[in-house]
C-alpha cells in the first residue's frame, strides 16, 4: 500500500488506519509462532486461577476455624456438666457421711486387713529370655527387645490402710486370715465433715452453764447464748 | 460464529479457546510488539493478556466481531502498560526522552513506505513518545487517559505526543516521503 494516495487524511487517523490494513501474520523478520505460544498457554488454562484458589483457601480456613469453634464450644459444655454432676455427688456423700453413724471397727476386722495388706500384689516384671540367657553365660544383646510389665495395683491406696505398730502388736496368725478380702478398716473424712458429724452427735451432758475459757472463735450457735469469755492471760489479782 | 465461540470459551471448552487464540493471535502480537521493544517480552505480554482474557471471559457479553477484538486489544494494551511499568520504562522521564531523540532510526528492509514500513518506524520510536503517540493516535485514549495510566501530567503526555510525531515526520522525510508528512505535524 503507497500512502500518496491519502494526502488530505489527517496523520493520526491515517497511521490508524495504514496499520489496521495490516496482515494477519507476524511482521517480516518475526520468529513468532501461535503454536508454540499455545502451547505454554494451555498448561496454564487448565490450571485453578489463583483468585479462586485464595477464595477456596479462605472457606477452608473459614470451614476449620468454626469447627474447631464448635469443637470448643462442645467440650466446655459437656466439661461443665461434668464438673456439675462430680459436685453434687460429692455434696450427697458429704450429707451421708455426716448422717451415718460412727462404726467402730472389731480385732476381727483389723486383723483381715493387716493379711489383706500382706496379700497386696507387688508389681512383677517378667523377663522373658535375658535371664535364661544370662545363666547359659551368654552375651547381652545390644538390642533389648520389649519387656512385658506385668503391673498390678490396688485401684484406691488411702493412707489408712498403712499398717500401724497396733496391728503389729495384735500378732494374730496369718494362715487363719490368708484368704479373707482386704477392707478398709477407716474412713478418710474431711475435717469439716467430722465438726459437723460432731456437732450432729448427741451430747452426753448439758453445757448450757459452762464458761468458755480462752480467746477462741465462737460458732454460730453459740453466739445466741450469753457466754463470758476469760482470757488465758488474765489475772485478776494483779 | 464468534458468539458461538465465546459461549464455547466461556463454558470452558478447550477446543473453542484454541479456535479463538488463532483467530486473534498474530493480530494481537503486532499490538504487543508496538509497545515493547522485542519479542520475547511480546509474547509475554501476549500470554499474559490471552490468560486474563480467558479466565475473565464469563464477564464479558458478546456484541459484535469488532466488540470482541476492542475488548482483546484493551487487555493487551493493558497488560504491555502493566509489563512497561515493572520494567521500569514508565513512567516517562522527559530528560531520558532528549536523549533517546537523537538517535536514528535503524535501516528498514523495504524501500516503499507501506503499512509495515510505518508500523516498524512506530516501533522505533523512543518508549515515551511511542507509548503516547500509539496509545493517543492508534488506540484513541485522550490526553487525560493517558495521564492516568502512565501515572504523568496530561502536558507531558501533550509533549511527548507532539515530539513523536515531530520525530516520525523527519524519518519518514529521510525516506523522501516528504509530501505525506508535512501535514503530520
Amino acid at each position: 500500500m503507497v500512502m500518496k494516495q491519502k494526502p488530505d487524511e489527517f496523520p493520526d487517523n491515517w497511521v490508524r488506519q495504514a496499520l489496521s490494513q495490516l496482515p494477519d501474520v507476524p511482521p517480516p523478520g518475526s520468529s513468532f509462532n501461535s503454536e508454540r505460544l499455545w502451547k505454554e498457554l494451555s498448561p496454564e488454562l487448565q490450571q485453578v486461577p489463583p483468585r479462586r484458589l485464595v477464595g477456596l483457601l479462605w472457606w477452608v480456613a473459614a470451614a476449620c476455624l468454626s469447627g474447631l469453634t464448635l469443637g470448643w464450644f462442645w467440650l466446655y459444655q459437656s466439661t461443665n456438666e461434668q464438673t456439675v454432676v462430680a459436685t453434687h455427688a460429692s455434696r450427697n456423700k458429704a450429707d451421708a457421711s455426716v448422717v451415718s453413724p460412727y462404726t467402730p471397727i472389731s480385732a476381727n476386722e483389723i486383723a483381715r486387713s493387716k493379711v489383706a495388706e500382706k496379700e497386696r500384689p507387688v508389681p512383677s516384671f517378667r523377663l522373658q529370655e535375658h535371664a535364661k540367657e544370662r545363666r547359659k553365660g551368654e552375651s547381652i544383646p545390644k538390642v533389648i527387645e520389649p519387656i512385658e510389665a506385668v503391673v498390678h495395683m490396688p485401684e484406691v491406696t488411702t493412707v489408712a490402710e498403712t499398717p500401724s505398730i497396733s496391728e503389729q502388736l495384735l500378732g494374730l496368725p496369718e494362715s487363719n486370715v490368708a484368704i479373707s478380702s482386704p477392707k478398709r478398716r477407716f474412713k478418710v473424712v474431711h475435717e469439716n465433715e467430722l465438726r459437723a458429724e460432731e456437732e450432729t452427735r448427741p451430747k452426753l451432758y448439758p453445757t448450757e452453764n459452762f464458761v468458755r475459757i480462752g480467746t477462741g472463735g465462737r460458732t454460730e450457735s453459740d453466739e445466741s447464748r450469753p457466754a463470758l469469755t476469760l482470757p488465758l492471760t488474765h489475772k485478776p489479782n494483779q | 460464529m464468534s458468539k458461538q465461540l465465546v459461549e464455547q470459551c466461556q463454558r470452558g471448552n478447550a477446543f473453542a479457546q484454541k479456535r479463538l487464540f488463532d483467530q486473534y493471535a498474530n493480530r494481537l502480537f503486532r499490538v504487543s510488539l508496538r509497545y515493547v521493544r522485542n519479542e520475547p517480552e511480546a509474547e509475554e505480554v501476549l500470554m499474559n493478556a490471552f490468560l486474563k482474557a480467558f479466565r475473565g471471559i464469563d464477564k464479558f457479553s458478546y456484541r459484535d466481531d469488532n466488540g470482541l477484538e476492542a475488548w482483546l486489544r484493551r487487555i493487551v494494551v493493558n497488560e504491555a502498560l502493566q509489563h512497561l511499568r515493572a520494567k521500569r520504562h514508565l513512567p516517562i522521564f522527559q530528560a531520558d526522552e532528549e536523549s533517546e531523540e537523537q538517535s536514528d532510526p535503524e535501516p528498514l528492509p523495504d524501500a516503499g513506505l507501506d503499512t509495515e514500513r510505518i508500523y516498524a518506524l512506530i516501533r522505533e520510536l523512543p518508549t515515551g513518545y511511542r507509548t503516547v503517540f500509539n496509545l493517543y493516535a492508534i488506540e484513541g485514549y485522550t490526553h487525560r487517559e493517558i495521564a492516568e495510566q502512565l501515572r504523568i501530567s496530561e502536558n507531558t503526555s501533550k509533549s511527548q505526543l507532539s515530539k513523536a510525531r515531530a520525530l516520525l515526520q523527519t524519518w519518514l522525510t529521510q525516506y523522501g516521503y516528504e509530501a505525506e508528512t508535512r501535514r503530520i505535524s
